[in-house]
Formats: C-alpha cells, sequence, structure tokens
C-alpha cells in the first residue's frame, strides 16, 4: 500500500481497483473455458475461415481485451484521486540518499487569501508537509532543511539537515503553528543563494533545491532576481524546482502614496492630504472611500474616489487640521480586500504648535530679513510659522534640526563648518532657500567662492543682469512655470504677479545633473519654477528648485532689495513665500518599509539606556552595535517604531520610524509559467510545479488530470464498445447464403 | 392412426402441411412422400404443367409384349409395318435417384437433419415418378455405395425404394462415414448404360474435384443430372453467438471461436464453394437447387417437375 501512497489520495481505493484490473482478464478465460459444443457438417470452410482471420481475430482480442483492463485501471485511478504530481515525480526521481532544502518565500504578497489554506503563504506550508511525509516514506536516507526567504541569509532555519522522522515533523508543525508570512519584501534572490548554499557540494548526496513561493511577476518576470539565483544553483549541479502556490489575484485595490505638507504640518493650520489608491485588479472600482485614523482614533474624515479604471490610479483628496501634539501615526485605508497590507498607508507627523524658520540675514543693512518674517508670519499663529533671524557668522551655532526651512538672503561667506551643517541638514531633509543679492553676483569668483554652491540649484555667476524696461512695455517681469505645486502662480495667480518689476537679476548657470553626478554632490534635477522674460524671446531664471539627499533647496536669484526688485512690496510675495517654505519643509520623514529597521545614533562617552517601542506597544530590547556607538531594532510589521535613549548625563534621543508594507508586495499578479520556462532556457532542468498537491489532482503543468482521465476512460468505452460490437458483428450484412434464392414462403 | 397417433388428414394437403416441422411428424416415409406428392399435384390443378406428360411424342417399332391398343394402325395401313403410339406419360422415364447418408448430412438445426429432408425428398420423387409409371432406381452412399435398388416401375417397386431410405439413423456422435459422392457418380454412370436422370440429394460436401468427375462422368454417358444441394438455415446463416467449439462431423477437426468473428469470413468461403459449384453445374447443363432444410418440403417436387418440363438438353 504504502507503494501507491505517494501516487493516490485514496490508495486503498487504487489499490482495490488495479486488483480488479485482472477481472476482464479472468473473464475472458472463463469465456474461452465455457463454451457449448455443436457438431458441424461444413467444418472445412469454418477451418479456412479462422486461417485466414486468426492473426487480425487475436489483435482485436487483445484490443479489446486491453481496453477494457485500461478502462478498470483508469476508473481506479479517478477513483483513487491519482496525483500526477511533478513533486512525488520529482521526489522519488532522486537519487538517494538526498538533501532536500526548501525555501518558504514569506513575503508580505504571501499573505494574500486563499480559499484553500486561509493564505498563499498557508498553501506553502501544505507543500512542503506533503512533500516531507513524502520524503519521509522513502528508504533512502535522505535529509531536509526547510528554512524561510527571511530568515535565510541569517542562517535561521525550521529544520536544519534533518531526517524526516516524527520528532522533526513535530517541529515543523509547532514552527508552522506560529509560522506566517511577514510584512516585508526580503531579498529572496539572497535567500536562494544561502538555501543553496546549504547543499553542500561533495558529501555523495543529491541535492534538491525547492523554492515554494506565490510566483508573482516582479520577482519571477525577469532573468535577474530570484530566477538568476536558482539557475546559479543549477549551474552548481542542484536540482532545482520552483513551487508556484499564488492564485490569479482577485480585487486589489492599494493605497500606494500619501501626499500632504506634513514637513510644514503645525497646530490648527489647515493641511491638504492627497491619498493615492492604484487599482491593481482588471476590474474598475467604484466610490472607494479611504479613512483615517489617529493612532487608534478614526477622525470624522473621509475621502472618496469615484471610479478607478483596472491598473489606474486616482487620489482622493482630505482637508484637515490636528492640534498641536506628540509624534503620532496617521493611518489611510480602504476597504479590506483579497490583499490586506497593502489597503493601508501610514504615515508619521508631528504637530509642533509652530514651525521655526531661519532668516540668515547677510544684508542687514536692508530690511529684507524683516520683510520676509512678515511675509512667513504676517499675524502670529496663523501660518504656523515662527520666523528666527541671525547673522551668516552666528549660522555655525544654532541647531539647524530645529528649523523646518533655512532662508539665506544674499549671504557670501560663511564658515566652511557652518556650510557643512547646513549641507547635513538638507541630507537629512532639510530645506534651503538662497535668496541671491548684491554680495553675491558682485562677486567675480562668486561660484567657487560660496561655500554652499554646491547646494544650490542655481549657481551665480557673479554677475548682475540689468533688465531695463522701455517706456510702455506692460509685459510681467516674471512667469511662473506651470511646475508642481507652483503651477497656480502661472495660472489663475498670473495677474496678480504682473505689477513686480524686476530690474536686476543674479546671472547664474542652472544645474543640470545627470543621475551620476547625482550620487557625488547629492543635488539632483534642478527646475526653473519662474523666470523673467526678456523681449528678444529669451528669460533669466529667477526662481530655481531642486532635491538635495532628503531634503530640497531653492535658489532665488534675486534679493528683497528695492534696487533689484520690488515683489516683496506686493501681496503676492505672500502666498509665494509661503508655497516655497511649504515646498521646501517638504513631507517630513518619509515613511519607511518594513524591513528598514530603526538606528538611534549614541556616543561612545556616555552610557546610555536604549529602549524600544513596536506599533503594538510591546517593549522590545534593541540590538547594540559591538562599539556601542548606536543601537537599533528590526521593523517587522507596519506601524510606528520609538528608540530611546537616555544617559546619564541627561542627553535624550528620540528617533522614530513608521513603516509600510512595501508596495511592490502589493503586485500581486502571477509570472506566466511558459514565459519564465522560456526565460530558463530550453536547457534547463529547472522544474515549475504550479498549485499545491491539496488541491486536486494535478497534471505536469498543475493542470487538473480529473477531466483528462475522465475522458481517457470514455474513450476508451468507445473503443471497447466498438471492438466488442466489432467482434461480435463480424459479416452481419444480411441472412447469410441463400436467402430468399429458393422460394423461402416462411 | 399414424404411429405418431397422427389422422391422416383425408382430403388433400393444404400448404402449411408440406412445412417441414409437420413433415417431420409423420413416421413413415412412404406416408410421407404421398402426402407431399398429393399436395403438390392438388395445387397442380392449376398448373401448366398437368397433361402435358399425356401427348403423343413418337413412335417406336412394335416388340412383343407392348399392348396390342398402342399399334398405330393408320401407319400399319400405309406402312404394313407395327408401330406403337408412345406418349410423355409412357416414355418409361429412367430416373436414378442418389441419395447421401454421409455423416455431414446428420446435421440440422431445425426440425429436420439434412439426411432426413434429403431422404423425404428422395421418396417424393420416387413417389411421383411411380405414380407416373417410370421407372426408378436408388442408390445411397456415403464413403461408399451402401445401397442399390435396381430400376423397376410399379407400386410395389416404391416400397422397396423406401426401404434403404428409412434405414436407421447415424450414431448420434455422427461421426465416421465421409462422402465419397464423386465416386458414387462415376460409379452410376459406368453401370447405368442407358441414359436417364440422375438426381442427386446432397449437401456435396466433399471433394469438390471428385464430385465433378462424377457429375462430367454422368454426362458425358447421356444422363440428365438433377442435383439437389440441401444444406441447414446454420450452415447457411452461421448465426452461432456465443464462444463456440464446433465439432466436424466427419472427423475433420475442431475450433474453438466466437462464431460472429468469423462470421463474414466463413460466409465468403461457403460462397466461394456454392459458386465453384454453380459455375460448374452450368457450364455442364446440370440442374442445381440449393434447398434449405427449413423450406417447404414441395419445393424440390416442384423444382424437379419445372425442370423436366424444360427443354431436354
Amino acid at each position: 500500500m504504502s507503494l501507491l501512497e505517494p501516487f493516490f489520495a485514496n490508495p486503498l481505493l487504487a489499490a482495490a481497483g488495479a486488483a480488479c484490473a485482472a477481472a476482464p482478464v479472468l473473464i475472458h478465460l472463463l469465456n474461452r473455458l465455457r463454451f457449448r459444443r455443436v457438431k458441424f457438417a461444413a467444418m472445412a470452410f469454418l477451418l479456412e475461415s479462422d486461417e485466414r482471420n486468426r492473426r487480425r481475430l487475436l489483435l482485436e482480442q487483445i484490443l479489446l481485451l486491453a481496453a477494457r483492463v485500461l478502462l478498470v485501471l483508469l476508473i481506479a485511478a479517478l477513483l483513487g484521486r491519482l496525483l500526477v504530481d511533478p513533486a512525488t515525480l520529482a521526489i522519488v526521481g532522486q537519487e538517494s540518499p538526498t538533501h532536500h532544502v526548501y525555501l518558504i518565500d514569506d513575503s508580505a504578497s504571501m499573505r494574500a487569501s486563499s480559499d484553500d489554506a486561509g493564505t498563499v503563504f498557508g498553501l506553502a506550508e501544505a507543500v512542503v508537509r506533503r512533500d516531507l511525509e513524502l520524503i519521509g516514506k522513502r528508504a533512502a536516507a535522505d535529509t531536509v532543511t526547510v528554512l524561510t526567504a527571511s530568515a535565510a541569509t541569517d542562517g535561521d532555519a525550521i529544520l536544519s539537515d534533518r531526517r524526516v522522522e516524527p520528532a522533526a515533523m513535530a517541529e515543523l508543525e509547532s514552527a508552522f503553528a506560529t509560522l506566517e508570512a511577514g510584512y516585508g519584501s526580503p531579498p529572496l534572490p539572497a535567500a536562494v543563494a544561502a538555501a543553496a548554499a546549504r547543499l553542500t557540494q561533495g558529501d555523495g548526496r543529491g541535492r534538491r533545491l525547492v523554492v515554494v513561493t506565490d510566483f508573482r511577476a516582479v520577482d519571477w518576470g525577469d532573468r535577474g532576481g530570484p530566477l538568476s539565483a536558482v539557475t546559479e544553483a543549477e549551474a552548481e549541479g542542484v536540482s532545482a524546482e520552483i513551487v508556484a502556490v499564488g492564485s490569479a489575484p482577485g480585487p486589489n485595490l492599494a493605497v500606494t502614496a500619501v501626499r500632504g505638507d506634513f514637513g510644514s504640518l503645525a497646530a490648527d493650520v489647515p493641511v491638504r492630504i492627497a491619498v493615492a489608491v492604484t487599482n491593481r485588479s482588471a476590474v474598475a472600482a467604484d466610490d472607494v472611500t479611504v479613512s483615517v485614523f489617529k493612532d487608534a482614533d478614526r477622525l470624522p474624515v473621509m475621502g472618496t474616489v469615484e471610479r478607478i479604471g483596472p491598473g489606474e490610479t486616482a487620489e482622493a483628496f482630505l482637508d484637515m487640521a490636528f492640534p498641536a501634539g506628540d509624534a503620532s501615526t496617521l493611518r489611510f485605508e480602504i476597504e479590506a480586500d483579497e490583499f490586506r497590507p497593502d489597503d493601508t498607508f501610514r504615515v508619521g507627523i508631528s504637530v509642533p504648535e509652530t514651525r521655526s524658520v531661519l532668516i540668515v540675514d547677510g544684508s542687514p543693512e536692508t530690511d529684507a530679513a524683516v520683510l520676509l518674517g512678515d511675509a512667513l508670519a504676517p499675524v502670529p499663529g496663523i501660518a504656523g510659522l515662527t520666523p528666527d533671524v541671525i547673522t551668516p557668522t552666528a549660522l555655525g551655532e544654532i541647531d539647524l534640526s530645529a528649523y523646518a526651512v533655512v532662508y539665506l538672503h544674499d549671504v557670501a561667506e560663511m564658515t566652511p563648518d557652518a556650510a557643512e551643517r547646513l549641507a547635513e541638514y538638507v541630507g537629512k531633509g532639510g530645506g534651503v532657500a538662497a535668496i541671491v543679492g548684491p554680495s553675491v553676483s558682485g562677486r567675480a569668483d562668486a561660484g567657487r567662492a560660496i561655500e554652499y554652491a554646491d547646494l544650490m540649484a542655481a549657481v551665480p555667476d557673479g554677475r548682475k543682469v540689468e533688465r531695463p524696461k522701455r517706456p510702455g512695455d506692460e509685459s510681467p517681469d516674471v512667469v511662473f512655470a506651470g511646475v508642481g505645486r507652483f503651477a497656480p502662480f502661472a495660472g489663475r495667480l498670473a495677474e496678480y504677479l504682473r505689477p513686480i518689476r524686476v530690474m536686476a537679476v543674479a546671472g547664474s548657470s542652472v544645474r543640470s545633473i545627470d543621475e551620476g553626478d547625482r550620487e557625488d554632490d547629492g543635488v539632483a534635477d534642478a527646475a526653473v519654477v519662474a523666470s523673467c522674460p526678456r523681449p528678444d524671446g529669451s528669460s533669466d531664471p529667477l526662481l530655481v528648485i531642486a532635491d538635495a539627499g532628503d531634503g530640497r533647496v531653492a535658489t532665488l536669484l534675486t534679493p528683497l532689495d528695492d534696487r533689484w526688485a520690488d515683489w516683496s512690496k506686493h501681496f503676492i510675495f505672500v502666498p509665494l513665500i509661503h508655497e516655497l517654505t511649504r515646498h521646501l519643509a517638504g513631507a517630513g520623514r518619509p515613511p519607511g518599509v518594513v524591513g528598514d529597521g530603526l538606528t538611534v545614533e549614541l556616543s561612545g562617552a556616555d552610557d546610555f539606556e536604549v529602549t524600544a517601542e513596536a506599533p503594538d506597544g510591546t517593549v522590545v530590547v534593541p540590538d547594540r552595535s559591538a562599539d556601542g556607538l548606536s543601537a537599533s531594532i528590526p521593523t517587522e510589521t507596519p506601524g510606528r517604531y520609538v528608540l530611546k535613549a537616555s544617559s546619564d548625563a541627561g542627553i535624550d534621543r528620540v528617533v522614530d520610524l513608521v513603516v509600510n508594507t512595501p508596495r511592490r508586495e502589493g503586485q500581486t499578479e502571477l509570472a506566466a509559467v511558459d514565459g519564465v520556462r522560456d526565460l530558463l532556457g530550453e536547457d534547463s532542468s529547472v522544474s515549475i510545479r504550479v498549485g499545491s498537491r491539496d488541491e486536486a489532482m494535478l497534471g505536469p503543468d498543475g493542470g487538473d488530470v480529473t477531466t483528462l482521465l475522465a475522458t481517457l476512460a470514455v474513450a476508451l468505452s468507445v473503443v471497447e464498445l466498438w471492438t466488442a460490437a466489432k467482434l461480435s458483428r463480424h459479416g452481419d450484412r444480411g441472412p447469410g447464403l441463400v436467402g430468399r434464392r429458393f422460394g423461402r414462403r416462411r | 392412426m399414424s404411429p405418431g397417433g397422427r389422422t391422416i388428414p383425408a382430403a388433400a394437403p393444404r400448404l402449411e402441411d408440406l412445412l417441414p416441422e409437420r413433415i417431420a411428424r409423420l413416421a413413415r416415409l412412404e406416408v410421407r412422400a404421398k402426402h407431399i406428392v398429393e399436395g403438390v399435384l392438388s395445387g397442380l390443378h392449376r398448373s401448366p404443367y398437368f397433361g402435358q406428360s399425356i401427348e403423343f411424342r413418337q413412335h417406336r417399332e412394335y416388340v412383343p409384349g407392348d399392348e396390342a391398343r398402342n399399334i398405330d394402325w393408320k401407319v400399319w395401313s400405309k406402312t404394313d409395318k407395327y408401330y406403337v403410339k408412345l406418349f410423355d406419360e409412357d416414355t418409361n422415364l429412367r430416373t436414378t435417384i442418389v441419395v447421401d447418408r454421409s455423416a455431414s448430412m446428420a446435421y440440422g438445426s431445425g426440425a429436420m437433419t439434412k439426411a432426413d429432408y434429403a431422404r423425404t425428398v428422395a421418396a417424393s420423387l420416387a413417389y411421383l415418378l411411380i405414380k407416373q409409371h417410370d421407372i426408378v432406381g436408388l442408390v445411397t452412399c456415403d464413403s461408399e455405395i451402401r445401397d442399390r435398388v435396381p430400376h423397376r416401375s410399379g407400386q410395389r417397386h416404391l416400397l422397396s425404394l423406401i426401404g434403404p431410405l428409412e434405414a436407421p439413423e447415424l450414431d448420434d456422435d455422427g461421426l465416421g462415414a465421409t462422402t465419397a459422392l464423386g465416386d458414387t457418380l462415376a460409379t452410376v454412370a459406368e453401370e447405368q448404360t442407358r441414359a436417364g436422370i440422375v438426381v442427386v440429394v446432397s449437401d456435396l460436401f466433399t471433394d469438390t474435384e471428385t464430385l465433378f468427375r462424377g457429375l462430367r462422368f454422368l454426362r458425358s454417358r447421356g444422363h440428365d443430372v438433377v442435383v439437389f444441394q440441401v444444406l441447414d438455415d446454420s450452415e447457411l446463416d452461421f448465426d452461432f453467438v456465443g464462444t463456440t467449439r464446433f465439432e466436424g462431423l466427419e472427423a475433420d477437426g475442431e475450433l474453438t471461436c466466437d462464431p460472429p468473428a468469423l462470421r463474414a469470413s466463413y460466409l465468403a468461403a461457403l460462397e466461394r464453394f456454392m459458386e465453384s459449384v454453380r459455375r460448374f453445374c452450368g457450364a455442364n447443363a446440370i440442374d442445381l437447387q440449393t434447398i434449405r432444410t427449413s423450406e417447404h418440403l414441395d419445393a424440390a417436387i416442384l423444382a424437379f417437375m419445372k425442370l423436366r418440363s424444360g427443354p431436354r438438353r
């Protein structure tokens, strides 16, 4: 019976059916023994007929007998639920003994719902469980290793090179009882390589690697990634197999992004938040609502998107204001679907009473700093901004992290230390606006002499470009391009810009930096947001912005100086400077993704006590680095993590991070098996098994063979009936010879 | 009362009374013959055959013993010689009936075996011929000639003809005597120097070469030959079903088979044989009739009368 068990879900029925296969032969033999005797006169003709037809009749009899035996066997296979399972065949076909390594993909996408086992990860567990049972029945001294993708590179395994014995199976079940797919994107290629590395070469054992995965196109759809690692394992002589347990995705909406001026958020200051929802299913979604939670509390706002087409992304807009408070988490949710991890997007916010803006005044002889400060905070509290004005020399002594944005007005020089701190500030997400004035543009070596030039979106070249205007020329001096959030100034607000007079701008060269250079100085893709047109059709850049590191920089190429421009005298300057401030303040610290980890830097001189808080409120013990200069915790589930370090010297450091499930995990579209086979090439022996053995009877490529077997049974029945009829009706062509030729009158 | 307890109807038998199933109930062959022939003749009152045989055919010279009333006195008055007038009924038809009684004739799937049918046909022909004042002789044979009844006429001769035909049937197992019909016919041809009619009643399951030689021999001696090939329904239709072991009646082997599977081929082989017989008979002016043992028993008599009414060859 054990011989049949690997191949039949109901081996008893299969065995009984197989035994019945002898019935047609027995019946045939019995029929040959049971006959009636007839004394016959025309024997000569009968013997002649037999002589002529003996071979044909023998073949027909054999065909009939074979059809009947096969028919019984097919019925037995149907009743016994034949498992034409590549895994079974692969395991049975292995050399002995063999080390089997099972790598289970535990990425977030494996949390997708499955009718059979709760989640796709449950299906993966079922595959491993059944395969191990099968391996355990082999007489060979096979061993198994079972590990998850997230732990493979760390060297952790559920079972490590173990014989499949009851104790090992108990350990497996115990682990499976608590194990579930994670929320992150473990590095599958590295995990596959680590799993393959466990298959020791040269120990005389067969080596088999099985990757159990949901087989998403985003992972397996190209030659790179895990497919490359599998191919490399195959090249090392490993028998590799991919088991695809994922099912075709159903309706799946995902919150893919949340945009908002969280970096300039202040108490009771309205903010517009855009929630992007992507429809990853094949049918349109109607009336998608977005709910908002602040920590555990549901907020009384809701965004709606009327319709999102297949593959499209739409935004729901929510206008909100928050009271002052400590750091908290905003959670944006849509209705749960088959893949829940991407139905939620978390953003960490911190809402101070006001945000401080630093103004470094390089031209104290003018009232530019005052004008700028008044523009930023025309009425105390209303904009949530508090300007602080300092001189360039004081810049090196200030903790820039306390400021949302730093304005440098006509600052030509600063200490290298201040420039370095400024660069560090921008690199960590800060925003700097450099307003170029006489002290900068008057220098012949401006581009090289300005210490912070590397942070400028447009680097002054030392020229002062005069802009004379002919009498009667009514053309605007300031024209905005329809770029991002500044688009309104190019549209409905453009008429308010028309009265502005720009007499001179600083000559500059706008940065145009390719991706390679971006890594060098962290500044990229400068964009001219506003410019001053000339009569000849050319224009002088006026406002240039760029991203730098995690922060943003802007360059205004005319100062708040009446001799250069009168724009600070016009009311449009206020919304313009606020829009620029919000842009530079950014979205605050962007949320991370599961797996990023959270680290707090410590100083070696102090003895820090570090505690950490997980999203569910539990306290976890951080890992300290060997040199004691940092402590970190893993971020394995979505939510907000907090690390607090305090020293005896009274130094307190608190860092937090909100993490989400990586958005790519929501891309649950499966890779096409044939396509992946094509990628592997004809010479590859890597096999791909589709589905799990928990499903019904599977064919070599995962298809259900029930229909195939039933069809074969019907076909064989037809053959059997046809052959039997042919054998029993030979010459049934009428009444025989001399029918009515001779006056038969009956 | 007949031995079978059946009362022979006083009136002429009806057509259905000539079915083999009914005839088989009549135990005595003589009674069967009379029953059949009377049935046939009663049906011939409307037949064109009736009366033809009493028409004038020819003259022959008077020999002592001829009845004086048959002398044609008109011829005598013109030629001064005595001639007697001969009519058809008085041509002293000389008929030899050869009946095959080999083992193969013992086969029968219906009311009558082929042998039973054959001897009934032979007796009926003898009755008819004797009734017409013809001279009739009989030969029965299997592997050799078993009985010879010399040619004579008259009612008493009928009993001597029927006697050998009523000889006991073959053993139940039927095995034994093979057919040497060809040699028998050759012997008959040699012995019957005077031309006449030779009626052969057989299944013809014998060596065709010898058979054809014997028939050809008869024709070469001027005999008119009529062959009644008697075959059973099962031989002609081969409608057996189920696994069957066929055992040859003339010890010519056995075969276990599924009959439907062999039916077409068997019928083809039988047809080839019958076709060869038909061709031979056609080529040698031999009248051939194949009779099923399920046919009415008057069929052979009517066929014979029809054949005899046609032009002589």
